[in-house]
């Protein structure tokens, strides 16, 4: 598993430029509302996948990656809009570039090219929910089970295991359906042998005793044994002058034959079957659709390797758009799948019983050729081959449902005259001469012979698909018990971490927090404890900020089950933007303890959020990215890492227009901050973009009145120490403002835009001094402090930094 | 994050979990170790086999079946 070092976006979404360095440890990217946050989230997700979810799937509607993910200023060449990314393998440590630009978003390189950082890439990619937002995080608390049965199920990658037990029951079905088809063809075989030989079963000793009389008639000596190769005209000389009839046969054949004629009983039962089940297909078209382009979608969802349709070519804004669509229609039509399963066996049947009538029509063709009309074997032929061809119509549930109106009616119906001509050949029958006995026997044993071998055949057939029936089943049941039973433990599992997750984080009033998962026939209930009382859906009586907060428990819990060791980073946009600043400390510990492997990247819009998962130990004050601002010109106002550090490099290389843009960014920053600790006013802009200068005349306005404060409440208490504290303050003061003034025009917006090229290093060292030096009046002396001085109290008390060494008074001594 | 195009399916953790109970399952209930292997293969695939697919892997596991009558 993969985490990140380092990331560069150019001309990305709102982002003109940036470097974060991320240095594969937790980082927090904070800023207000409309700052560019989630750019740096859509990079990632754009950088690991090629896509950005955002720009993507349902409800993007004409929005796409390729036109929209660019900066606006250059959407008409998305190749310079590109996001580089430093990827760490973490069981090797080795790192590489990623680099993915929008031009070409389905490729990507990595330099260098190493097998085991690939190999974590690859397992990253896999893993599309490493990156989440709030509104998907709570969707798993919020959904209807069903849902929330397919999106945890989509999560925890059990798509194959459902799959799986669908078309293991679907085979089983087809298996079943085999069964009874090929037992129809045995049936009709038997049906036929046994109508010809006259006994009322097939016993060894019946058939026997029928056949060894005809071959006794013959002087031929008994057959000893019955066996599917048995040839029962063995030790029979052949006669070139036997009919092809036997007399007794044909009259049994064609009565037999009449009679079916009279009453397709039960062939209608069994095509009503079919019926019914059509009957709940009818009611669905889309599912019928569906149904006829199930096998179309599969063949294509396999083919997808661009954003070009495989099936109709047209153009799709992404594959993984184009992807998710196909996939989309293909759940619909796991509904159509199961009516197909329902109707293979009553299907199989209906297709055994249309090939026992043609069996039985064929049976007179030889008959009704010799001894009956002309027309007779013509017309039997043809209803024989519109029965072989209804037949064909029935071999698979699919062909059936691409005739279920015509079903309504008989498809077996003799074609007319038929019954007149099969009554005349009855007839005829009776008025033939009685065949010889030495005829009767060596025609009987001739047609016994033919009727034998189908028998065999059709015996087969039986013998294997009844074997596969067998294995089928025991496969389909073996894995729905093997399937069950790892899944209640993994839900019993995700249960557990989850509830003792919330119960961390709410332990003051929630501490003996339960919840339980049930899943049930493709649904997962979820139901949690509501202080004791009972057991409800979490949406029931939690507010949004406790549902907040058991969405990202219910993520990290399936995460963890999920990856186990291998849960080494997560991208979380915004996610618990609703839980109560009481609990955000509680959760800020929770990840620390429970995932201390883990790096998280977390963008908030809440400024006191960052801070507590910095005073939390989540992450230290370098891991933080501020964005305070945005413009369409020149992206996210931002400050992150050791800003003083990165500006020495520049003027390393003599790049004085990087080093000033940073110290003005750092300036722009730290002035908003000590403005917002201090009180300095400026005048309000609703969008946030305030001026340098504004912020600067603010925060030295504010800074001069406090020290004014201080003076005279030093003064008021007539207290030396104090006295000379702010007189301190008040040198330090009078020698730094005016250096910083008369060096501000050097980082004006203006100057370091159009003249850059003009400044030294040399000239820009005391621009950089003075800056420091001023911002120098609002810390204390204790590096490990961190925070800006600020003002206590209202009116304000005091002036003084988090850790107390810095520490001024600002009340007077109460006038007596 | 959406699925990215250039990642392979890969056998999850439950996936694998599920394949050994099946084994183990299938064995007690008498399967031929051939069969076992088979459709443990199938289950095991990076696509997972369709109905027809996997009824033919059954199938083939009687291509010569000792006949009876």
């Amino acid at each position: 598993m993969i985490q990140l070092e380092h990331l560069h976006i150019e001309e990305f979404r709102g982002i003109r430029a940036i470097d974060i360095p991320l240095g594969s440890s937790s980082f927090v990217v904070h800023g207000p509302n409309g700052s560019g946050k989630s750019g740096v989230v859509d990079a990632i997700d754009f950088a690991l996948t090629g896509s950005v979810r955002r720009l993507s799937g349902q409800g993007t509607g004409a929005v796409s990656v390729p036109q929209h993910a660019p900066h606006v200023h250059v959407r008409e060449t998305p190749a310079s809009a590109s996001v580089s990314l430093t990827i760490k393998d973490v069981a090797t440590g080795k790192t590489a570039v990623l680099r993915r630009s929008v031009g070409t978003a389905n490729r990507f390189s990595l330099t260098p090219e190493d097998p085991d950082v690939r190999a974590a890439l690859v397992q990253a990619q896999a893993h599309p929910e490493l990156t989440l937002s709030r509104r998907e995080i709570i969707q798993y608390i919020v959904a209807q089970p069903t849902t929330r049965a397919t999106q945890i199920q989509a999560l925890l990658k059990l798509d194959k295991l459902t799959t799986f037990r669908t078309n293991a029951n679907g085979a089983a079905r087809k298996a079943a359906a085999e069964v009874a088809s090929v037992s129809g063809g045995l049936t009709a075989a038997e049906t036929s042998f046994r109508n010809h030989i006259g006994v009322p079963d097939l016993g060894p000793a019946n058939v026997l005793a029928a056949i060894n009389e005809r071959r006794a008639t013959l002087g031929a000596p008994a057959l000893p044994e019955l066996l599917p190769t048995t040839d029962f005209l063995v030790s029979i000389t052949a006669d070139s002058g036997t009919p092809a009839t036997n007399l007794t046969t044909a009259i049994t054949e064609t009565d037999a034959l009449i009679a079916a004629l009279g009453a397709f009983d039960e062939t209608d039962k069994l095509r009503a079957d079919v019926n019914d089940v059509l009957a709940t297909v009818s009611d669905a078209p889309a599912v019928l659709q569906a149904v006829s382009r199930r096998n179309l979608l599969q063949a294509g969802l396999a083919a997808v390797d661009s954003s070009f349709c495989p099936l109709c070519g047209l153009e799709w804004p992404d594959p993984e758009s184009l992807q998710a669509h196909v996939e989309e229609e293909i759940a619909h039509s796991t509904a159509a799948q199961q009516l197909l399963n329902d109707l293979n066996v009553p299907r199989a049947a209906y297709q055994s019983g249309v090939t026992s009538l043609r069996s039985a029509v064929e049976a007179v063709i030889p008959t009704a050729t010799t001894y009956g009309d002309r027309e007779l074997p013509v017309l039997l032929r043809i209803w024989a081959d519109a029965l072989i061809a209804h037949a064909a119509e029935l071999s698979s549930s699919d062909r059936v449902l691409g005739i279920a109106d015509r079903l309504t009616v008989r498809q077996y119906d003799p074609p007319e005259g038929v019954a007149d001509k099969l009554a005349n050949l009855t007839v005829a029958l009776a008025a033939v001469p009685a065949q010889s006995a030495t005829i009767d026997a060596r025609t009987f044993l001739t047609i016994a012979n033919e009727r034998w071998t189908p028998i065999k055949v059709a015996a087969e057939a039986v013998a294997k698909a009844t074997a596969t029936r067998e294995l089928a089943d025991k496969v389909y049941v073996a894995y729905c018990e093997a399937m069950d039973e790892s899944l209640d433990a993994l839900y019993l599992s995700v249960e557990q971490d989850f509830s003792r997750y919330y119960r961390q984080i709410n332990s003051d009033d929630e501490a003996n927090f339960t919840a339980r998962f049930t899943p049930s026939q493709g649904s997962l209930d979820f139901t949690v404890d509501f202080y004791g009382i009972d057991l409800f859906p979490p949406n029931a009586y939690h507010s949004e900020g406790h549902q907040d907060g058991m969405g990202v428990c219910l993520y990290l819990a399936l995460m963890k089950q999920m990856l186990g060791d291998d849960f080494k980073l997560a991208v979380l946009d915004d996610v618990v933007m609703s839980v109560d600043v009481n609990h955000r400390r509680q959760f800020c510990e929770l990840l620390k303890s429970e995932f201390p492997g883990v790096q998280f990247i977390i963008t908030t819009h809440d400024q006191v959020w960052a801070r507590q998962m910095q005073s939390a130990g989540l992450i230290t004050g370098k891991q933080q990215a501020r964005f305070y601002g945005w413009s369409v010109q020149d992206g996210p106002l931002y400050e992150s890492g050791d800003i003083w550090a990165r500006i020495e490099e520049d003027l390393a290389r003599e790049d004085v227009a990087g080093a000033a843009h940073k110290l003005r960014r750092r300036l722009e920053a730290a002035t908003a901050d000590i403005a917002e600790a201090i009180g300095g006013s400026v005048k309000y802009r609703g969008d946030a973009n305030y001026e340098l200068s504004e912020l600067l005349a603010a925060v030295k306005g504010r800074h001069g009145e406090l020290l004014k404060k201080a003076a005279n409440a030093a003064n008021s208490w007539n207290d030396d120490a104090a006295k000379a504290a702010v007189q301190a303050l008040k040198d330090a003061r009078g020698a730094v403002i005016p250096d910083q003034e008369a060096e501000d025009w050097a980082i004006n917006k203006l100057v370091h835009n159009n003249d850059r090229a003009q400044m030294s290093v040399n000239d820009f060292c005391p621009v950089l001094d003075s800056a420091k030096q001023f911002l120098g009046l609002f810390v204390c002396d204790n590096e490990d402090c961190g925070g800006w001085v600020h003002v206590e109290g209202r009116p304000p008390e005091s002036l003084r930094c988090d850790c107390g060494r810095y520490f001024v008074n600002l009340k007077p001594k109460p006038s007596s | 994050m959406s699925a990215a195009p250039d990642a392979q399916p890969a056998l999850t953790p439950i996936d694998q979990e599920v394949s050994d109970a099946l084994t183990a399952k299938l064995r007690e209930s008498g399967v031929a170790e051939g069969a076992i292997a088979a459709v443990v293969a199938g289950f095991q695939a990076p696509r997972t086999p369709s109905a027809d697919a996997l009824l033919q892997l059954l199938r083939a596991e009687h291509e010569d079946p000792e006949t009876t009558q």
